[in-house]
């Protein structure tokens, strides 16, 4: 049976290297003796090199839940045989491309990202059984879209159906490669992964940002691609 | 012998196998819930980290449950863990959007598996750490991410350094367990 306190009191700063050296030392030498102790450092082991490896905490957008949920509840409707007129797969259709929209701000605000579309809804008075919002072209095309707000128990559920919007002209774009943590050192090399492909993206920045976990952009470039 | 964690990661697969097999019978309720929250934070940092796009890694997380919710009753426990198919399908979900012109027009070049594997490991473990107490936590990450001594700690935290000892223990078992519940070896 061991002769010390149990767990030793050592043994979790032994494994993160976090103890003094003299302390480090002399449990070292303990390990020798102790066949409990030398088991669970071995059973830890492995975490060091696990938590250097941790992503960064990002905050998941408090309402994806909800929205996720009345996708789910939307489809299990469709699939029940509703709604009746035919118009199902073109209602899904449209629906998915929804999904491309990023929702911003409590309230109502829906930015379309592929198009550049903003739709900004104001909730009326008919609301709880359903509004619907005709939108036409803001620029003398014959593009025009019809969109169904209503009140789920999962949330609100925004159906655009959009007829004769052009595809979204290509524009320059920008993909994160990754974020990483400056050492103290004048020299050092890092290895991200990214999707993106060299010639598509031939120039490169890094940014100064917040250690916040936000993925987008926000702080100033502190390197850029030489021209 | 069998140590407790294999029996904590056991625990966790049967429990979701468990949830699995609920949803494939019908119920999008509860069972679905518990796998969305056991899954969201991971998916939507690999969609972030694969596609580097906030709106797509939402779509990402949405069309993985919705896909989820209907091919429940494909899950054979005999081809792997819940977690595998999990991340199978968000995978698959992944390149698909990786692809869709509109999305990401730089893309040619899908995914591989390994190179997804290591960004799911690396979100896992900082999964199983937003699951530990804050003050848990803080010790792990003021010592391996501040690089500080048991004895710094207990200065910056204005606590005994037999307290860091002790909490520093208790975090990394709590760590150890988390990580086997979602299926990484620690």
């Amino acid at each position: 049976m061991a002769d010390h306190p149990v767990p030793h009191p050592d043994l979790a700063g032994y494994v993160l290297d976090a103890l003094d050296p003299d302390a480090s030392q002399a449990f070292a030498a303990h390990l020798r003796d102790c066949p409990d102790c030398a088991e669970e450092v071995a059973e830890l082991s492995d975490l060091p090199a696990l938590l250097a490896r941790a992503a960064p905490h990002v905050d998941v957008p408090v309402d994806l839940e909800a929205r996720t949920f009345a996708r789910i509840e939307d489809e299990a409707r469709r699939g029940a045989g509703a709604p009746a007129d035919g118009r199902a797969p073109r209602a899904r259709r449209v629906g998915t491309g929804l999904q491309r929209m990023l929702a911003v701000a409590a309230g109502f605000l829906i930015v379309a990202g592929a198009v550049g579309l903003v739709a900004n809804l104001v909730s009326g008075s008919g609301e709880g059984g359903g509004t619907t919002i005709r939108l036409i072209s803001a620029n003398g095309t014959t593009a025009r879209a019809e969109a169904k707000v209503r009140s789920t128990a999962q949330g609100r559920v925004v159906q655009l159906e959009v007829d004769g919007l052009p595809p979204a002209p290509a524009k320059p774009n920008r993909v994160s490669v990754g974020t990483f943590e400056v050492p103290d050192a004048d020299r050092y090399t890092f290895e991200m992964m990214s999707a993106a492909r060299a010639k598509a993206f031939p120039r490169m920045g890094v940014t100064l940002e917040p250690d916040d976990g936000n993925p987008q952009r926000t702080g100033p470039k502190v390197l850029v691609s030489v021209p | 012998m069998e140590r407790p964690d294999d029996r904590a990661a056991d625990a966790a697969a049967a429990r979701e196998a468990e949830l699995l097999d609920a949803v494939a019978a019908g119920d999008r309720g509860a069972p679905l819930k518990e796998l969305y929250h056991r899954y969201e934070g991971r998916l939507y940092g690999l969609g972030l980290r694969l596609l580097g796009d906030a709106g797509l890694a939402e779509e990402m997380v949405q069309e993985t449950f919705l896909r989820l919710w209907r091919s429940a009753d494909r899950y054979d426990r005999g081809r792997g863990a819940p977690s595998t198919f999990i991340f199978t399908i968000a995978r698959r979900l992944a390149i698909d959007l990786w692809r869709r012109p509109s999305s990401r027009p730089c893309a040619d070049e899908a995914p591989g598996p390994d190179a997804v594997e290591r960004v799911i490991v690396q979100l896992t473990v900082r999964d199983a750490l937003d699951s530990l107490s804050d003050a848990q936590r803080e010790v792990l990450e003021l010592s391996y991410d501040r690089d500080l001594k048991q004895s710094e700690i207990a200065e910056r935290l204005g606590i005994p350094l037999g307290t860091v000892k002790t909490r520093t223990y208790h975090a990394l078992r709590a760590l150890k367990l988390a990580l086997e519940e979602r299926a990484v070896d620690g």
